[in-house]
């Protein structure tokens, strides 16, 4: 009708039909050409991480080079909370991604993850892996959807500087929970920081508070996942210490709001005396946060009344549900070379471990075994040359992580379990007139109602 | 009439059908993997049944009040004295419309380190000079979202001010000068010629301020996550959380739904109630 | 219409019990706005050259280890790409405004100028969305920005899923509409005895005539858009593509506090040179547009 109108039409329609031509650069119909299959893999370092990133980008040219029927697309896509659902519903997910311990569980139910049971078999690397690790990728009839490529216990990650100056050895560090107490208790009236302190928000609070549970002896949901199982004697026990720290010795210091990052920067600058953290917290504190190396230490788990285990953690990968058979075939050669062959073969772990030390990684750090244990310990010894962690730092946990028992993340809906739990912790630490059995039982029909759902 | 087609496009691409999509996917689950089932009412059932729901909306009136109370006459106060002002005129409106520029990110991120409940912290040793606190700020259920209105206050007040400043300079002097030839005093003229000239654009910002607040979602995120103790979740908080983070879209959709009937309401009770008084 | 005298007389102004409320006043309202307006860049600016331990042991004392490190400055600039990320806010402001500013001026010219017999219900159906919360479109905006209706195409990371969905604005279309209803009509009849089809109007006649409250619209849709968080978190999850509001709290997160305080002032001292530049134009058209909103 008239051109300016033609035009700011056609203006507008053209990008529709350009992104059109160019979406979706994963999807799988487009990629594989002439047998050549192309992966996105994700995990890349950004460009802020220049050391790691050249590293990583020289994995991926070796890989391609030994396997040249297989072209990757490297992407920096993160596992993050917040945006995952996101990015799953977005189809934005790479066919690759690392993806903590809590999360396979609640991708497997809601499908966000690929069966990889068949590709894993006739690799042969299922069964090479450590079965008590791999459970948290499996579902109740044992079907594997990920390949758990790290693994740790939590423990409990203490400021030996503090020890020393609160007159505590720091050796030894609390092995029950009324040890805990006395020691933070120690170190605040010695040096006025926090003795002890625990992760409160965006489910963190949940999941430590979970780890506690189980310290004590208890458990968070029924073995199905139906039920809450929470609202009982030993998380009331675990809730109780938290109270008298805060409350009666007030030994935990004023802050009660702390994520992940919040609690290594606050222990990394010397106002934390102890936290429960898994070992791989080493290089979030000392290699990004600036804690020295000699006042990191850490110790296994404390148990509460009797020896009754520790939660697990560590990462897993897992391979877009949208990857064909051969993509999650070359998805799992991916995952092999990438993280696990340096436990099977020597170079590959020396090469690692090289590189390692030269992007100023901690190499050495003690984990539990993601591969059969025998192999685990021929993998510690070609390493060892290189190792640049004060292990004995370590040692308190290494001498009992491996016997201590490994228990799984509850089984259904971990997160939103968690989130619901976030706030019990948060009473218990912010109001000195907290109702812990209220709480718990209030609690405990929020998660029931999530569960039934 | 091809100029209509940008317009119709984006409103029925972007507006229309969504808003349409919304209220259908209220009565629906879905993964967005599984195929699609009609429920009916469950979602709204579950949403009104879980208890954070119903925190999440006190959070949010509360949030909205205390907003309202001091986010409101600060800038009106600021404005109508920076009117009185002479000469140096730009640099007032200068500096209070700095913090406007901040990045809300930056400044969010800047106010959690100065709200450090420990001693050391930077609003802590400030106060503690004076012999005040140490207060626990976002850390205590009592004093996070306080705490949140600070920073919303102090970071959206320049907007308001410059708006109203804008308004000012447009009245009349001769209304002044009428007003003291009838032996009018300074608070009187203030009452009685000021305040009524800036009517309209009050009850313009305060609608806005109100449909603006009740969609609080930012600073509880990177402030608090929703904590302590649930006590500055809010709606939208929480609509995320089902949608982005439970991947939960029936309930999301349902509390979306829910919460824009509310707000519709208010609009309208508003409208009503101010029909008459600012047309006046 | 002039501000050449407030509520207060040149007279008032001398008087004692007057003038030196005021005065101090005047004092205390300018410290107040130098500590709101200046602290926090001056403060970061400090923090941003010291040792991490500095700012969190005492974060009011003048350098009490001694050390500066400008270095900080030029780490956070390199690792945290800040200057990469402003880039990108600038252009997802710019097209976001370009973007307002096609749609609401030719909506406009449909509404006020053309006038079809269908365009009382489409002004209907624009006037009902301002009454309905942008919020309850949030997921199914997302699942429409996912795969476009007909012309299925995924739009999360490329700049047109933050370009368009903030042009559907139908705050920016009325105030237009209402501004182009201000146009004698004389104008446009004399431009069409004159020979001048729909398209000679309105890039001739209307658009010129109608530059205040463009820059108006331009004005608002860069605020908005500058102050974005959640959208485009969700919809740009490549990281080449964020703008710095997104890519902050990520950095903030792997960066030690020193480098992220360095981070911070950065991405705060250019917008505020930019805002010092412009100033008088931003101040202007921010208190047109309450004018406008009224």
């Amino acid at each position: 009708m008239n051109r300016f109108a033609i035009r700011c039409a056609a203006g507008l329609s053209v990008p529709f039909l350009l992104v059109a031509c160019s979406s979706a650069p994963s999807s799988p119909a487009d990629s594989s050409s002439g047998g050549q299959v192309t992966i996105t893999v994700g995990d890349r370092p950004t460009s802020s991480d220049p050391a790691n990133r050249a590293q990583y980008d020289q994995k991926v040219a070796d890989f391609e080079k030994a396997n040249p029927d297989i072209k990757l697309n490297p992407v920096e896509t993160l596992w993050d909370p917040t945006t995952f659902q996101a990015q799953a519903a977005g189809g934005q997910l790479p066919d690759v991604l690392n993806v903590p311990f809590t999360e396979p569980q609640g991708m497997i139910a809601r499908k966000q993850v690929a069966d990889l049971t068949k590709v894993l078999k006739d690799d042969g690397l299922l069964s090479e892996l450590n079965p008590n690790v791999l459970k948290i990728a499996q579902d109740q009839s044992g079907n594997v959807y990920a390949v758990p490529t790290a693994a740790y216990s939590v423990g409990l990650v203490y400021n030996r500087n503090l020890f020393t100056k609160a007159g505590l050895d720091p050796n030894k560090p609390p092995a029950t929970w009324d040890e805990v107490r006395a020691d933070a208790k120690a170190i605040a009236q010695k040096t006025g920081q926090a003795g002890y302190a625990q992760m409160t928000t965006n489910n963190t609070g949940g999941w430590m508070f979970t780890t506690q549970t189980y310290a004590f002896g208890g458990s968070i949901e029924n073995a199905d996942g139906s039920q809450a199982a929470f609202d009982d004697a030993p998380s009331k026990a675990a809730l109780q210490a938290l109270h008298e720290m805060k409350w009666v010795d007030k030994s935990m210091g004023q802050a009660v709001l702390y994520d992940i990052d919040g609690i290594s920067k606050a222990f990394s600058a010397g106002k934390i005396g102890m936290y429960m953290s898994a070992p791989d917290a080493y290089r979030t504190l000392v290699n990004v946060n600036g804690l020295k190396a000699s006042s990191f230490g850490i110790g296994p788990m404390p148990q509460q009344g009797g020896d009754h285990g520790t939660l697990s953690g560590g990462s897993v990968q897992i391979v877009s549900p949208s990857a064909t058979d051969a993509e999650k075939a070359a998805a799992v050669k991916w995952i092999k070379f990438s993280y696990l062959n340096k436990y099977v073969d020597q170079s590959a772990a020396v090469t690692s471990a090289k590189n390692g030390v030269a992007g100023k990684l901690p190499v050495g750090v003690p984990g539990l075994p993601v591969i059969a244990a025998d192999q685990w310990s021929t993998y510690q010894n070609w390493i060892k040359p290189y190792v640049n962690v004060p292990l004995d730092n370590f040692a308190p946990y290494t001498k009992v992580a491996a016997d201590q028992k490994i228990i799984p993340e509850p089984p259904v809906k971990a997160q939103e379990v968690y989130a619901a739990l976030d706030p019990v912790v948060q009473t218990v630490l912010g109001n000195q007139k907290a109702d812990i059995p209220a709480l718990l039982t209030k609690a405990a029909g929020t998660v029931n109602a999530k569960l039934g759902r | 009439m091809l100029f209509a087609l940008p317009v119709l496009l984006v409103f029925v691409v972007f507006s229309w059908g969504p808003i349409l999509k919304g209220l259908v996917m209220s009565f629906q689950q879905t993964n967005l993997i599984d195929p699609v089932k009609w429920v009916g009412l469950e979602n709204f059932r579950y949403v009104l049944t879980d208890p954070g729901v119903g925190q999440a909306a006190l959070n949010t009136v509360w949030f909205t009040l205390l907003a309202l109370l001091f986010g409101f006459p600060v800038p009106v106060l600021l404005a109508m004295f920076l009117s009185e002002l002479r000469g140096r005129s730009w640099l007032y409106p200068t500096l209070a419309y700095l913090p406007v520029i901040t990045p809300p990110v930056v400044a969010i991120l800047l106010w959690r380190f100065f709200y450090d409940p420990s001693p050391s912290g930077m609003f802590n040793s400030i106060l503690g000079s004076v012999g005040l606190g140490p207060f626990l700020w976002l850390d205590s259920p009592h004093s996070a979202m306080p705490s949140i209105v600070l920073e919303a206050t102090w970071a959206g007040a320049g907007n308001a001010v410059i708006i109203y400043l804008a308004a000012l300079t447009s009245v009349r002097a001769d209304l002044y000068e009428a007003a003291e030839l009838d032996g009018a005093g300074v608070v009187r003229r203030v009452w009685h010629v000021m305040l009524p000239h800036l009517r309209g654009v009050l009850l313009l910002m305060l609608l806005l301020q109100v449909i603006g607040t009740m969609q609080l979602f930012t600073e509880p995120l990177l402030f608090t996550g929703g904590g302590p103790q649930g006590s500055t979740m809010t709606i939208l908080l929480l609509i995320y959380n089902y949608a982005f983070v439970n991947g939960d879209y029936g309930a999301a959709t349902a509390l979306s739904v829910l919460l824009a009937l509310v707000l519709a309401v208010v609009s309208a009770v508003f409208q009503l109630a101010t029909r008459g008084w600012s047309t006046e | 219409m002039s501000g050449d005298r407030g509520a207060l007389s040149d007279t008032d102004r001398r008087l004692t019990r007057v003038r030196v409320p005021f005065v101090i006043g005047q004092v205390v309202v300018l410290i107040g706005l130098v500590v709101a307006g200046l602290g926090p860049l001056l403060w970061l600016l400090k923090a941003a050259i010291s040792p991490t331990q500095d700012s969190i042991r005492s974060p009011l004392a003048w350098f009490p280890s001694g050390q500066v490190q400008w270095q900080n400055l030029a780490t956070a600039w390199q690792q945290g790409h800040i200057g990469y990320y402003l880039g990108n806010t600038a252009i997802i402001a710019a097209g976001t405004a370009l973007a307002s500013l096609i749609v609401c001026t030719t909506a406009g010219y449909v509404l006020s100028v053309l006038r079809p017999r269908w365009g009382a219900v489409m002004s209907a159906g624009i006037l009902a969305t301002l009454f309905v919360p942008h919020i309850v479109s949030l997921v199914p905006l997302y699942l429409t920005v996912l795969k476009v209706p007909v012309v299925h195409a995924n739009l999360t990371n490329t700049f047109w899923a933050v370009w368009l969905p903030p042009a559907a604005n139908a705050f920016n279309v009325l105030v237009v509409k209402r501004f182009f209803d201000g146009i004698p009509r004389e104008y446009f009849e004399a431009a069409r005895i004159d020979g001048a089809g729909s398209i000679r109007v309105f890039t001739s006649l209307v658009l010129p005539l109608s530059r205040p409250i463009l820059g108006v619209v331009v004005l608002l849709s860069i605020i908005s858009s500058w102050k974005d968080y959640l959208w485009p978190l969700l919809v740009l999850t490549n990281p080449d593509l964020q703008p710095v509001s997104v890519a902050l709290p990520k950095i903030a997160k792997v960066t030690e506090l020193n480098i992220q305080l360095a981070g911070l002032f950065l991405a705060l001292l250019i917008p505020v040179l930019l805002f010092l530049v412009f100033q008088r134009a931003f101040l202007r058209g921010v208190g047109l547009s309450g004018g406008i909103k009224a």
